[in-house]
Order: C-alpha cells, then structure tokens, then sequence
C-alpha cells in the first residue's frame, strides 16, 4: 500500500480525523492510556502526545 | 473509525458492528446522514442474519474482519458472492468455530480472503476518482 497516495487522496479531499480521537494521553501516562485500551472501551483513536 | 470515515468520504454504504449498543449509538449520532446501519454480534450470535438482512440477502462487497477465529465464518457467510474480506486483526485468537464449513464457504461464495487495508485501496480509488471529476468541472 502506497501512503503517499493515501496522503495525497486525504489532501484533496481535506478528510480530518480529529472527530474520531477518543482521548489524548500524556507520554507519561502511556502506561494508563494502554490500560484503558485495553479495556476496549474507547471509541475511535487513543491519542499519545509526544 | 479510520476506515469508517474512509468508506463514508468514498461514498460506501455502512454496517457497522458491536458488541456494545451504546457505542453503536454514538457512532451513529455522530455520523448521522446518511444512517449507518448497525449489528450487535453480542445481542444476536447468529448477526450474519442481521448484515444480510441489511443488504437483501445479498451480502456486504468488503468485510473489515478484526475478530478473527470467531468471526470469520460469519463474516463470509454475510459477505456477497465474489466479495472481498480484509483480515486487520484476531483480536480474540481461539481455535476457529466452525472450521469445517470455512473452505466449502469460501469457495461457495468465491470469497477474495487477504490481508490489511482494501478499504483504504477502495476509498483511495474512489477519492481519486472523485477528485477527477471534480477537476474536470
């Protein structure tokens, strides 16, 4: 699969997917977000911040 | 969700599956138009039913399988004839349920198994399209 083109197909037609983030986690909680992941509760993407 | 929102900007008609209703319902609200069709696999054991009754009989073109052992069969047994199921995970790794049926099922329905991300090929393919056209106007 070619990312370029899945890049360039999301550029043209402006997809966002912030809509689909379920929560954002410090680096240092990763251990937690993990957990929380885990426990398959969340809805969309659980977001690490590096 | 990434492959929910690639369909719907592709234009692909939607059933989504859970095992939870309240996830169903928030997905659903936040993607309201046009509906997304919906499956509790927890609620209904035989779901398959519920995906070809969502799709008169016919079956679904591309199953995003994340289930894997348990689910597989199923998924193939809602799937239309000469469709496509994309494997992106088996998050459940118990020995397959109905192992016996798999190949006659597979071939009954002429299924396309593979791995990993058609839906983003298809979308990709069908975003690109729609990207032509709208350059032509």
């Amino acid at each position: 699969m070619d990312l370029d083109e899945l890049s360039a197909a999301l550029t043209a037609t402006r997809i966002t997917f912030d809509d689909i983030i379920d929560s954002t986690w410090t680096f240092d909680n990763a251990d937690e977000a993990l957990q929380y992941l885990w426990q398959g509760k969340q809805v969309g993407k659980v977001v690490i911040q590096i | 969700m990434f492959a929910l929102k690639l369909a719907r900007a592709a234009g692909l008609k939607i059933v989504l599956s859970s095992s939870s209703d309240q996830k169903l319902r928030a997905v659903c609200k936040q993607f309201p138009n046009p509906p997304i069709l919906t499956v509790n696999y927890a609620e209904n054991p035989e779901w398959h039913e519920d995906v070809l009754g969502h799709t008169n009989g016919i079956g679904v073109d591309l199953v995003l399988e994340n289930g894997g052992p348990s689910t597989l069969l199923r998924s193939m047994k809602c799937t239309r004839r000469g469709g496509v199921i994309s494997q992106v995970g088996y998050l459940d790794r118990k020995e397959f349920d109905g192992i016996t049926e798999l190949l006659p099922t597979l071939i009954d329905r002429r299924i396309v198994l593979r791995y990993g991300i058609i839906v983003i090929q298809v979308a990709i393919s069908r975003l690109t399209t729609y990207q032509r056209y709208q350059c032509r106007i």
